[in-house]
């Protein structure tokens, strides 16, 4: 345990890059580990391999990579922020407001490819402050919160069915499948939008890794501590939901990976949140990046969907660990 | 014994009304009444066809909202989704025949129906031989079997002759878009699948574990078919501007993306032989004669 402390960044670090170099050589058109070389060299004529490796399969690659990482940091800060350890980063409506946002703007027959995720974008921080705005009036305690997520979610997966019920068939089917989460429609447009703001999320939280520590040991205590909690909780909220508003806005709703990587990661490096918040970046990345690479190669040419994958591997392990620990964290 | 049941079953049968039918559904079950059915529902868009083409139009009261073929099946009322149509409009309007499909609506609904008291018939039909079957079937139960006999007869004639001229060309592989988010495309035991084997071609997906697999843009690069078909489906992305954006695909090179008429190729009725006559032009170029009768041999 103490080596794996002091070892954990470069160790995380190659197994992303394993992840990352087994989703590019996997897929239904056969490439070899000396082609891929001979492709990412810059090489090669191939068309049809160039084709795979740079716009089909390193861009699905590190959208997985930037959901699976986002994901999991905005779980960690719920987990903490909310002492819960049951919230996942659609705890707070952000799921919700997304899926409306999204699906009103297909209802409304926005088709536009880029135009989707601005509107799924804006459903998830409307859904988050609506939240915050109710809950504030209770001086914003987790359970407060907590119940009006809840609330805010039922409220607008309502909504959602009732324009679903209004629309025809084919749409409905779209955006239903944009519910079930996918990685897809991985477009390097999109991905150099998200990805600075996703940066920049993960950079507030990790600066406020210690408000996150003191929060882990009650509002009260924290409030004692001299954190003004009030503020930190906003900053916190607001970072970790827009995290999460960009990246459901870009692959829909990957359930799973943001409530168990968290986990995962405090129960082998502890739940100091200026380590937890990185190693879960990383160990987040890694997860999504294998859940879509196996999603893709296991019953290749067909897909099966990334979110069932991430499930099958991620809650045995899970169990696995919370068995042989025997404590929760 | 043998003999007695034997003189009961035929003395019964004597007995039945001229026009009565007893036939068997895609189920199994049998479905007949004493006289055929007056007041019939389909809540199946091909059936609905099926029905009009057998001049079945007075004894069927309604549709769902997907029958939008013939236009006469816009005016009749419908009664919403053909997966969960509303059981109360159904029942007020004191059906005789329910007709559903197999796959598009549940086993809850169909146990619904039978609580209700309404005979259901079930198809399900998933190649061209199917759909003629259904055909006839329905000709029978409705009393109109020289009709049925006639449309059957020329579906199946479209196919053989489709068969015979396309003989002894180089087979064209094909891959069959259903729609494009996700990128379903359709894999063997479909209707598409039976079509492009009549019209000489060969699916590309093969043996699969959906019916209607979801692939990646991956693996179409990775089968590179001859030709590939977009059915535009109203209200859905064109797959056809999706495959523009990958000239690797040879058929996309070749100008070899086929955009036929969703509803002739995927609704098993009467309309297939026009979907298969655009399949045979467009996979090799071959006119079918017309009429087909006139196909030789």
């Amino acid at each position: 345990m103490r080596r794996l402390a002091r070892f954990w960044p470069f160790l995380l670090l190659m197994l992303l890059g394993g992840a990352l170099a087994f989703s590019l050589s996997v897929g239904p058109v056969p490439l070899g580990f000396s082609e891929l070389l001979a492709i990412l060299r810059g090489d090669t004529s191939d068309p049809t391999g160039l084709a795979v490796v740079y716009r089909i399969r390193l861009p699905r690659s590190l959208l997985a990579a930037l959901v699976g990482a986002a994901l999991s940091v905005a779980g960690a800060a719920f987990q903490a922020v909310l002492r819960n350890p049951l919230a996942d980063p659609y705890i707070l409506g952000v799921s919700g407001g997304a899926a409306l946002g999204a699906v009103t703007a297909i209802w409304l027959g926005f088709a536009a490819a880029l135009l989707l995720p601005v509107a799924a974008f804006v459903g998830a921080l409307f859904a988050l402050l609506l939240v915050y705005w109710v809950a504030r009036a209770h001086r914003g305690s987790s359970h407060t919160l907590i119940l009006c997520g809840v609330i805010v979610g039922s409220l607008a997966s309502a909504l959602l069915l009732f324009l679903l019920w209004l629309s025809p068939a084919d749409q409905t089917r779209a955006a239903i499948f944009w519910l079930t989460g996918n990685l897809a429609f991985a477009d390097y447009r999109l991905l150099q939008w998200i990805a600075p703001l996703v940066l920049v999320a993960f950079l507030i939280l990790w600066s406020a890794s210690r408000s996150l520590d003191l929060f882990t040991q009650g509002e009260e205590t924290a409030a004692d501590l001299g954190l003004a909690v009030g503020r930190a909780r906003l900053l916190v909220l607001v970072a970790a939901g827009a995290m999460t508003a960009a990246v459901v806005a870009m692959a829909g709703l990957i359930g799973f990976v943001g409530l168990t990587v968290p986990h995962i990661v405090r129960l082998l490096l502890g739940p100091a949140h200026h380590r937890l918040l990185p190693a879960s970046a990383l160990a987040g990345a890694t997860f999504l990046v294998l859940a879509d690479a196996l999603s893709r190669q296991l019953y290749a040419p067909a897909e099966i969907p990334v979110g069932v994958v991430t499930a099958l591997l991620g809650a045995p392990f899970f169990l696995y660990l919370l068995r042989a620990q025997r404590t929760l964290p | 014994m043998f003999r007695i049941l034997l003189l009961i079953l035929l003395l019964a049968s004597a007995a039945l009304p001229a026009g009565a039918a007893v036939v068997t559904d895609a189920l199994g079950r049998p479905v007949g009444s004493e006289r055929p059915p007056q007041r019939i529902i389909s809540l199946v868009p091909a059936v609905t066809e099926i029905l009009f083409a057998l001049e079945l139009d007075e004894q069927l009261i309604a549709v769902t909202r997907f029958c939008t073929y013939p236009s006469a099946a816009l005016a009749k009322p419908n009664i919403g989704d053909y997966a969960s149509p509303s059981l109360e409009a159904l029942a007020a309007l004191r059906p005789d025949l329910v007709i559903m499909a197999a796959d598009a609506a549940g086993p809850e609904l169909l146990s619904r129906l039978e609580m209700l008291g309404i005979a259901v018939f079930v198809a399900y039909p998933r190649s061209l031989t199917g759909t003629a079957e259904l055909i006839r079937t329905l000709g029978r139960l409705c009393d109109r079997q020289p009709r049925a006999a006639a449309l059957a007869a020329e579906l199946e004639q479209t196919a053989r002759c489709a068969r015979r001229l396309t003989k002894g060309h180089q087979k064209v592989r094909v891959l069959a878009t259903v729609m494009t988010e996700p990128l379903v495309v359709a894999g063997p035991q479909t209707l598409l699948d039976d079509l492009i084997d009549i019209a000489g071609g060969v699916n590309v997906v093969g043996a699969s574990l959906s019916r209607y697999p979801t692939w990646g843009l991956e693996a179409v690069l990775a089968a590179d078919p001859d030709l590939i078909l977009v059915s535009p489906h109203p209200g859905q992305e064109d797959a056809a501007a999706l495959y523009r954006n990958w000239p690797e695909l040879s058929a996309v090179r070749n100008n070899r993306l086929l955009s036929v008429d969703a509803d002739w190729i995927q609704r098993p009725g009467p309309r297939l032989s026009l979907g298969l006559r655009a399949l045979v032009r467009g996979l090799h170029s071959i006119e079918l004669p017309q009429p087909v009768t006139s196909c030789g041999g």
